[in-house]
């Protein structure tokens, strides 16, 4: 739990700078001539060659003159073979969970949500792991054989990241939102988890090469092999990456 | 040194530099302090300023393309204000119906009045010093409002409200001659110079005619093409303050 708390701490620090940069004016309006909700869409995921294939939708809101929130599902999965010559290969995640997203409107003859803005976001939920493990087994005949195959295990996920973008609107309803993010995705076993893996340690791959990156990122998998504590218990893994990535978001202003 | 506690420092390192780095824009605000006789409902707005100046046009034909656009403006200028609640009355030169002469006896006269009130009781402040341009949102209040003089007071009457206006918009197009720059460090870069670069400054000044002072003024520039969302979301904001400060 210890995780969450230090996420929810990141969260609440940014917030309250975040607040400090946009309380500036007793007048708060906010809205697009009088309309403030709208819903958005970001169609890389949706694209299969974008490699994190998916889906994923937000519900933004302004809450002051310069600030909005979004509410956003996302469901996404990265199972792309990544061939690795590790002991324990990593094959890839599925991801199904809720974010929260601040964005900071940097304009300020703008009132949110339009215009260039800075942004921060978190998502939380269910991660689903598979991993190339080894299994021992005795036959009733003969000695011990070792043989390998995909383990899939159960946990949660942590996202983390920073943006800019810009957000436009189009005849008076069609929202068009492009930006660039930088996020770490962090993926832990949950402590109650009733599976065991059969071995303690997971190695993810290191670098990926940047060609087949170019799509989603390129420090993708940098902190798999390199955060991970030696005295890991059976059946608990920590993987992390971190991303560079695009974001092309299209939407309605509802109202 | 773990990853993790480098992304934090990276997300404390990079977020100020971001916040300042995306078109920033600026608003500057003054507005009386006084409690408003009546809700602010009409509005008059005498003849909307339009200066379009573009790259290629020469200034006679700047001239024209702003005459041709002003019709564009006033229908945002109409648009948005109903969207903020404000029956806005624009009357120009070009709308004048029959035999009217009022623009000419009482709205013109009134109209030169306020720009140079404005222009002569600045209460020490000035763009020219680039104070006000230094800090890029900033609110004031008037303690004592510029003074009109008391002879336009029957006009509230006439035009059922006492709150006369007056909003300009430029819009200035430029090449970004900065790139040319980059030829010898990055070439590149220097392409950036056959992207246009705009510029779009809005101002609005109100006026009560029968308190006879200068209630609202505002004057916001952003780097933005003059698209018609973008001056809806201007003008929307500005008579939406107006609404809210005072």
């Amino acid at each position: 739990m210890q995780y969450f708390y230090r996420k929810i701490s990141i969260i609440a620090l940014t917030l309250g700078c975040l607040c400090l940069f946009s309380s500036e004016l007793k007048g708060q309006n906010s809205g697009i001539t009088g309309k403030h909700v709208l819903v958005k869409s970001d169609l890389f995921p949706l694209l299969p060659m974008f490699g994190r294939k998916g889906a994923q939708f937000e519900v933004e809101g302004p809450i002051n003159r310069r600030m909005s929130l979004g509410l956003s599902y996302q469901r996404g999965h990265s199972l792309a073979e990544i061939n690795s010559n590790e002991e324990k290969p990593f094959l890839g995640y599925e991801l199904r969970g809720y974010g929260l997203a601040l964005r900071t409107y940097t304009n300020r003859a703008f009132p949110a949500p339009y215009g260039s803005y800075v942004m921060f976001f978190m998502n939380m939920g269910r991660a689903t792991l598979q991993l190339e493990d080894e299994f021992q087994f005795r036959p009733s005949v003969g000695p011990t054989v070792t043989a390998s195959g995909i383990s899939t295990y159960q946990g949660r996920y942590a996202e983390t990241g920073i943006g800019i973008g810009r957000q436009k609107i189009y005849f008076s309803r069609l929202v068009i939102d492009v930006g660039i993010y930088f996020n770490r995705i962090s993926i832990k076993k949950g402590e109650d988890s009733p599976e065991a893996a059969p071995y303690p340690t997971v190695k993810g791959p290191t670098l990926v090469p940047l060609t087949d990156l170019l799509y989603w990122g390129f420090i993708q998998e940098i902190q798999a092999s390199s955060s991970i504590p030696t005295n890991l218990q059976p059946g608990y893994f920590d993987y992390g990456s971190a991303n560079l990535a695009l974001r092309f978001s299209i939407g309605i202003l509802l109202f | 040194m773990k990853i993790s506690l480098l992304f934090q420092l990276a997300l404390l390192l990079i977020l100020p530099i971001l916040i300042w780095g995306c078109n920033p824009g600026q608003l500057w605000v003054q507005h009386s302090d006084k409690p408003l006789r009546e809700v602010p409902t009409k509005v008059v707005s005498i003849d909307p300023d339009l200066l379009w100046l573009g790259r290629r046009e020469s200034p006679e034909g700047q001239v024209l393309v702003s005459e041709t656009r002003q019709a564009q403006f006033v229908e945002r200028l109409e648009y948005a204000a109903a969207k903020a609640g404000i029956d806005l009355n624009v009357l120009t030169p070009t709308n004048l119906q029959g035999d009217d002469l009022s623009y000419f006896n009482d709205l013109l006269p009134l109209r030169r009045h306020i720009i140079q009130v404005n222009g002569l009781q600045e209460e020490g402040r000035s763009t020219s010093d680039g104070e006000v341009f230094d800090r890029r949102i900033e609110e004031e209040v008037l303690r004592t409002p510029m003074q009109l003089s008391s002879e336009y007071a029957y006009l509230a009457e006439k035009y059922d409200t006492p709150y006369f206006s007056i909003q300009g918009l430029v819009s200035l197009k430029t090449r970004r001659k900065e790139a040319l720059g980059f030829i010898f460090l990055f070439p590149p870069l220097a392409a950036a110079y056959f992207v246009p670069k705009y510029h779009l400054a809005y101002y609005q000044i109100v006026v009560d005619v029968v308190s006879s002072e200068v209630v609202f003024r505002e004057l916001r520039e952003v780097r933005s093409t003059p698209t018609n969302m973008t001056l809806d979301v201007m003008i929307y904001d500005s008579f939406s303050l107006f609404k809210a400060l005072i």
